[in-house]
């Protein structure tokens, strides 16, 4: 083993000129974490493409969702994966979102019957689709920064709670404040401007995002703080600081998870961005593993592609060979089972500590050294 | 110059420090001694700015730190470490002292660029392992680690709190060594805690002697080993005075 060698280098051998100074190394860091996010981001793209070439029309509309999901997953990874803070408020930015657009770029005519006594006149606003999407943005980013202020003090289970109780506000405003959300009714006539490559590309985008998010300087600070507070604090860190930041990147990645899913189904109700949404994002991410982006994409992919294959069982499937009964509930269950599973035989997911690039990196070099041991044991004793 | 003037910490009833003072200059290691429960941790938790002291203040090179603040007391240049390892254990060694570095980058941006990570890495001897998770480390290369990671704050002192505790002869021989070449690569004041007493004179120039929260000595190891007072706390008693010897014989 090689952990097992104390200290190994010779004492009082004279310090290496290093080849990088440190602030290029950093750069380069950057680089690897930009390469790394597209390596990440390929799969979905080459997914993307498959379903579009071969798939027949309706998966394409089941795939946009499934990407709008995995936008949501990877706005959670950001915070949670990276603070270590359990993290049930984030279907509150992707509703934030999702009305936002819905009310700022609705056709006014539209408007006149749906909310017509809106506050501030806003039925008698009509902003173009992507002006209204960087609006709501910025609501989601000044609602995020003010909930941050509170969030990013507290640590562990009391964080968990002033989440949900965030989530439980939205929802609850969205609800009986029928004049601006139109209350529990759908709210429709949203201009359906997303298409499914739309969506692809901002996936992927996202991927990238929470990548470099990850391997930034706020990340790894951030990440160092999860895994040791104290030894945090001895660094000098900033947690509070940290955390607000991915909290802030976080809400912004889920409201615009918000913004897509609005432009991309035209129709919206307060019931799409509550706890059913909460849970199943929640899954994937603890499926596929919190630690990593990696995880982010694969518990999505997953989770999606079974909760389908059981949502097809449910309604009774003839296999040929033997027909099986309608099982309404089944996705429910199996979707525990996973959980369950997937928790008591891989608690860190299915991911693991690696990233996708950094796991193959670390089996070509594993690969190598095999091949020819006496390279990596002459590496190991410089 | 780290100076400590009149520090009081008291926990309930119980006074963990009073009136501690001392002094430290950049090029001195010195050894802070005592038997359990003296205050040491207490104290490197006050400088470190982990715990509120009652009174009492903590400069360096003149300038006054901020109390219970530890980003003040980094950014003025004190560094410390832990009793037990605390490493970020699924980071790499390298990123463990990346994070310091980058954090350095930020508080002390003029030192911060004259330490490489790479270099700290190398100088305990981790470059070979440097990117393995710093969990998987040997114990003995976890305390190295810790060291590295402080390091890479350009700290102009250095609080080592028991960094031996744990390790063998071995080990704890090289940790000296190591300790030793960092601080002539670097050259920063050291603040050594340790009960290991072979330990404490390989490094030390200077001792401190702590007990029940006061500063009972300070001065060269021969002359700390030879006061009685320190004699008393470490061998529990007084030594016989010569009417008293003259009585035994």
């Amino acid at each position: 083993m090689a952990d097992s060698s104390f200290a190994s280098a010779p004492l009082g051998a004279p310090a290496p000129v290093s080849a990088t100074a440190p602030a290029a190394r950093g750069r380069r860091r950057m680089l690897r974490a930009l390469v790394g996010g597209l390596v990440v981001a390929l799969p979905v793209l080459v997914i993307a493409l498959g379903i579009d070439l071969l798939a027949p029309g309706h998966y394409r509309h089941m795939a946009s969702i499934a990407m709008i999901n995995l936008m949501i997953v990877l706005g959670l990874q950001v915070y949670m994966g990276n603070s270590g803070i359990v993290h049930l408020g984030h279907s509150a930015f992707v509703g934030l979102g999702a009305y936002g657009v819905a009310i700022l770029a609705t056709p006014v005519a539209m408007k006149a019957l749906s909310i017509p006594d809106a506050p501030l006149g806003l039925a008698q606003v009509q902003l173009h689709p992507l002006g209204a999407a960087l609006a709501a943005l910025a609501v989601v980013g000044v609602i995020a920064l003010l909930t941050g202020l509170i969030i990013a003090r507290l640590s562990g289970v009391a964080a968990t709670i002033v989440s949900l109780a965030f989530l439980i506000v939205c929802h609850g405003m969205f609800l009986n404040w029928p004049a601006l959300f139109k209350g529990n009714q759908a709210f429709f006539g949203i201009p359906r401007e997303i298409g499914f490559w739309g969506v692809a590309a901002a996936a992927a985008g996202t991927v990238v995002l929470a990548r470099l998010f990850r391997e930034s300087r706020t990340g790894m600070q951030l990440r160092a703080s999860a895994q040791d507070m104290q030894a945090a604090r001895a660094l000098g860190l900033d947690v509070t600081r940290l955390r607000r930041r991915a909290w802030i990147l976080s809400a912004l990645i889920c409201g615009g998870a918000g913004v897509m899913f609005a432009y991309l189904t035209g129709t919206i109700s307060p019931r799409a961005f509550y706890f059913q949404q909460v849970f199943l994002t929640l899954a994937m991410l603890i499926l596929g593993g919190m630690a990593t982006v990696t995880g982010a994409v694969l518990g999505t992919l997953l989770l999606s592609v079974g909760l389908e294959v059981i949502r097809r069982a449910e309604s009774g499937l003839d296999l040929g060979f033997v027909a099986l009964p309608q099982m309404l509930g089944l996705s429910g269950v199996a979707l525990g089972i996973v959980i369950v599973l997937g928790m008591a035989l891989r608690p860190q997911g299915l991911a693991g500590r690696l990233e996708l690039d950094e796991y193959i990196a670390t089996t070509l070099r594993r690969g190598r050294s095999t091949a020819a041991p006496g390279t990596a044991q002459g590496e190991r004793e410089k | 110059m780290l100076e400590v003037s009149g520090i009081n910490k008291r926990f309930g009833g119980v006074a963990a420090l009073s009136e501690v003072s001392f002094s430290c200059n950049r090029d001195e290691m010195i050894g802070l001694i005592g038997p359990n429960g003296a205050g040491k941790s207490t104290l490197v938790n006050v400088l470190s700015g982990f715990l509120c002291a009652d009174s009492g203040s903590l400069a360096v090179n003149g300038r006054v730190v901020a109390r219970c603040d530890p980003i003040a007391a980094v950014r003025a240049g004190i560094a410390r470490t832990f009793q037990t390892s605390r490493l970020f254990g699924d980071m790499t060694v390298r990123q463990n002292v990346e994070v310091a570095h980058s954090r350095c980058m930020e508080l002390r941006p003029a030192e911060g660029v004259g330490v490489d990570p790479e270099i700290l890495i190398d100088e305990c001897g981790l470059t070979a392992l440097s990117g393995l998770p710093a969990a998987t480390l040997a114990y003995g290369n976890q305390r190295l680690l810790e060291i590295a990671r402080s390091m890479a704050l350009a700290p102009a002192f250095l609080l080592l709190d028991e960094p031996a505790a744990g390790l063998n002869d071995a080990e704890t021989a090289l940790l000296a060594r190591r300790i030793i070449a960092i601080r002539e690569q670097h050259g920063c004041g050291i603040v050594v805690i340790d009960h290991d007493l072979s330990f404490i004179n390989t490094l030390c120039e200077r001792l401190v002697v702590m007990d029940h929260g006061r500063v009972i000595a300070s001065g060269p190891p021969e002359t700390i080993w030879s006061d009685p007072r320190v004699i008393e706390v470490y061998v529990g008693q007084t030594p016989p005075t010569e009417t008293q010897q003259a009585t035994i014989q």
